[in-house]
C-alpha cells in the first residue's frame, strides 16, 4: 500500500488520475504492470485496462443513487460480460469483504458515509483489479469512520495481496501506510518504505 | 442492466423526467390537433365545393371548357339519357347529375336583375348537394315550378316564399321566351359570386325555356373523394368522345387556391411548432444530461468508453421519447373528443362569406408521423445534448458540482 502525501495543491490528485489514466500525460514516461506504456496508449486500450485492471476509489463515492449496494457492485461487472453465477459471487465475495453483505439491498441515500464508501470499495475490489487507486478515501468521513475505511483497505492488502495507491493528507492514513511519497508543488520531496 | 439503470435513473428524478415527457407530449399533442384541424378545414373547403355547386367531377364534350363560343349550346351534351346510363355503369360512380347553366333576367314585375341560372335534376340532387345552405324556405326537390334564389339574388329581387318570378332567357334559336317560377326557397353557399348570381330551377323547365332536349354537363357523384383516379381510368377507356374534369379543377380559383396558399400557411406554423418543440425538448433534455457530469465521469473512469455513455443516455433520451410521444397522442384524442369534441367556430374563411364549424379530424397517418417526430427530436436533443457531455475529459467531469 503506498501513499501520496502532501499538502493540498501538490500534485497527488494529479498523479493518481495520471496512474489511473483519468488524465493523459503531457511528458515523461508511466508504465504499468512493469511494460505497459501509458503515456502512448490508445483511447480504447485506456478504457480497457481501467475497467479491468484498476479500481477507482472517490472521495465523494460516486456510487449511483439509482441502484442499491449489490447492484452497484454488480454493475461494472456485468458490462465486463462476466456469467450471472461469477458476477454474484464477486459481488457476494466483494460486499462480505467490508462487511457490507447484510446492507446490500439499501440504496445509497440510505446509507451512512462509511457504508457508502465500504460499498465504493467492494465495487472497485469486485473487479478484481491489479491495484486500487484511491483518492482522498477519507476526506469525506468522520475519524472513526475514517480509521475503519483504513482497517478495510489494510485487510485487503494483507489477506488479499491487493496492491493500493492512496492520497492523503491525513496523518491517521498515512499511519497505515509504510510505502509514502510526499509531493510538494508537484515535485517528490521525499520516498519512504520500500521506495526509499 | 443498462436498461433497468436507464429506467430507474429517469424515475429518480421524477419532475425532470415528467418536464421532457409533458414536453414532447405537449410537442406531439399540438402537431397532431393541428393536424386535425387543417384536415378539417381542407375537408370544409372540399365539401363546400362538392356538394354545393361541382360534385365530385364534371362531363363535358371534348373541349367545351377550354374555350368561349358565341353559341355554346352548339356543343353540349345532344343525348343525355344514353350519357347519363353509361355514367351510372362506371365503378365508384354513385349519382349523376345532368345539368345546364344559362343567362336569363329574373323579374318579379317591378324590379329585374340578371342572374345565372341553373337547370337540375332537384329530386337527387337534393340527396347529394346538402351544403348549399337554404337558409329560408326549402329546397328544389319535386316542385315542378320551383326556383331556388341565391341570397344575393333573393335580396336584389326582394323575393320571399311564395313570390312568383318570371325567368326570360333566350332559346337556342335566338327567340326570347319566358316562365313563371315561385320561390320556394333561399341558399347561402358562402361565396358571393355564386351568391349573388345563381338561381336554380329544374332541368326540363330550364331546357323547355332554352328549347333544347340538351345538357351542358353532367356532374358525378363518387362513393368516396378517393375515387376520381378509379373512375377516371374507366372514364377513359370507356367515353372518349367526353372529358371529365375533377372539382379541384372546375373550382380552382375558390378550392384549389384557396387550399393551396392555407397549406402553405399551415406548414409555416407547423415548422414554427417544431422548432419550439425541439428548443423545449433540447433545453429540458440538456439540463437534465449535464447535471449528471459526475455520474458520467464515473462511469468513464470505470472503464466505459465514450461511444457507451453516448448509448445509454441516448437509451433514456429515446424512453423518454416514446413515453412522450405516446402521451401526445393521447392528449391529442382526447383533446378533440372533449375539449374540442363540438367543433371550433370558424369565422368566414378565404372567399368565405359565412361563419363555420371545423370539427377536428385527426389522422392516423399523421399520428405515425407526430410520434416518429416527437420520439426523434427527444433522441436527437439527447445525442446533441450527450455528445458535449462525453467529450469532457474524465477528470473534469467527476470534479463537476
Amino acid at each position: 500500500m503506498l501513499c501520496l502525501c502532501g499538502p493540498s495543491g501538490s500534485g497527488k490528485s494529479t498523479l493518481l488520475n495520471l496512474l489511473g489514466l483519468i488524465e493523459r500525460t503531457q511528458v515523461g514516461e508511466l508504465f504499468f504492470d512493469g511494460d505497459v506504456a501509458l503515456h502512448d496508449i490508445s483511447e480504447p486500450d485506456a478504457n480497457l485496462i481501467r475497467r479491468t485492471d484498476i479500481g477507482f476509489v472517490f472521495q465523494s463515492f460516486h456510487l449511483f443513487e439509482v441502484l442499491n449496494a449489490y447492484e452497484n457492485v454488480a454493475y461494472f461487472l456485468n458490462r465486463l460480460g462476466l456469467k450471472a453465477s461469477e458476477v454474484k459471487e464477486r459481488v457476494e465475495f466483494a460486499l462480505n469483504a467490508v462487511a457490507m453483505w447484510e446492507h446490500r439491498t439499501k440504496k445509497p441515500l440510505e446509507m451512512s458515509g462509511g457504508q457508502r464508501q465500504r460499498v465504493a470499495i467492494a465495487r472497485a475490489l469486485a473487479k478484481n483489479p491489479k491495484v486500487i487507486i484511491a483518492d482522498e478515501p477519507t476526506a469525506s468521513l468522520d475519524q472513526k469512520t475514517g480509521e475503519n475505511i483504513m482497517k478495510v483497505f489494510s485487510e485487503l492488502n494483507r489477506e488479499h495481496g491487493l496492491s493500493l495507491v492512496v492520497s492523503s493528507h491525513d496523518p491517521m492514513v498515512l499511519d497505515y501506510c509504510k510505502n509514502q511519497v510526499r509531493l510538494r508543488d508537484g515535485q517528490v520531496e521525499s520516498v519512504t518504505g520500500v521506495l526509499a | 442492466m443498462n436498461l433497468i439503470f436507464a429506467l430507474r435513473n429517469l424515475l429518480r428524478h421524477r419532475r425532470r423526467t415528467l418536464a421532457v415527457v409533458f414536453t414532447v407530449a405537449f410537442g406531439v399533442g399540438a402537431l397532431f390537433i393541428f393536424h386535425g384541424f387543417n384536415t378539417g378545414v381542407m375537408n370544409q373547403y372540399r365539401d363546400n365545393t362538392v356538394r354545393s355547386r361541382y360534385g365530385h367531377a364534371q362531363v363535358n364534350s371534348i373541349g367545351y371548357r377550354d374555350q368561349v363560343f358565341e353559341k355554346p349550346w352548339e356543343h353540349w351534351i345532344e343525348d343525355p339519357d344514353a350519357l347519363v346510363a353509361e355514367l351510372k355503369t362506371l365503378d365508384g360512380v354513385e349519382q349523376v347529375f345532368p345539368r345546364m347553366n344559362f343567362f336569363a333576367l329574373l323579374t318579379n314585375g317591378e324590379i329585374t336583375v340578371s342572374g345565372r341560372g341553373q337547370g337540375v335534376d332537384g329530386k337527387e340532387e337534393s340527396k347529394f348537394f346538402n351544403t348549399l345552405n337554404v337558409e329560408i324556405g326549402e329546397n328544389l326537390n319535386t316542385q315542378v315550378e320551383g326556383v331556388l334564389l341565391g341570397k344575393g339574388l333573393a335580396t336584389a329581387l326582394k323575393a320571399k316564399i311564395g313570390d312568383r318570378v318570371t325567368v326570360m332567357a333566350n332559346t337556342v334559336h335566338g327567340s326570347i321566351n319566358a316562365l313563371d317560377f315561385e320561390v320556394i326557397g333561399v341558399f347561402h353557399t358562402g361565396s358571393k359570386d355564386f351568391d349573388d348570381v345563381v338561381f336554380r330551377v329544374q332541368l326540363p323547365l330550364a331546357q323547355e325555356l332554352l328549347d333544347t332536349h340538351a345538357v351542358e354537363a353532367v356532374s358525378l357523384a363518387f362513393s368516396k373523394v378517393e375515387d376520381w383516379d378509379r373512375v377516371n381510368h374507366q372514364f377513359g377507356e370507356r367515353l372518349k368522345e367526353y372529358e371529365i374534369t375533377p372539382f379541384e379543377v372546375l373550382d380552382k380559383i375558390y378550392y384549389k387556391h384557396s387550399v393551396d396558399w392555407l397549406q402553405s400557411q399551415f406548414g409555416i406554423i407547423q415548422s414554427i411548432i417544431l422548432v419550439i418543440v425541439f428548443l423545449g425538448i433540447f433545453n429540458s433534455i440538456s439540463t437534465s444530461i449535464f447535471e449528471r457530469k459526475q455520474e458520467i465521469g464515473t462511469l468513464r473512469a470505470n472503464g466505459e468508453g465514450r461511444w457507451d455513455v453516448f448509448k445509454l443516455l441516448c437509451v433514456e433520451g429515446g424512453i423518454l421519447g416514446l413515453i412522450g410521444a405516446l402521451v401526445g397522442l393521447g392528449i391529442g384524442v382526447l383533446v378533440t373528443h372533449t375539449l374540442l369534441g363540438g367543433g371550433i367556430f370558424m369565422p368566414p374563411a378565404p372567399g368565405i362569406t359565412r361563419q363555420f364549424h371545423v370539427f377536428i379530424e385527426l389522422q392516423a397517418s399523421f399520428a405515425l408521423y407526430a410520434f416518429t417526430l416527437g420520439a426523434g427530436c427527444a433522441l436527437l436533443s439527447t445525442a446533441i445534448a450527450s455528445l458535449k457531455v462525453v467529450r469532457m475529459d474524465i477528470a473534469s467531469a467527476l470534479r463537476s458540482v
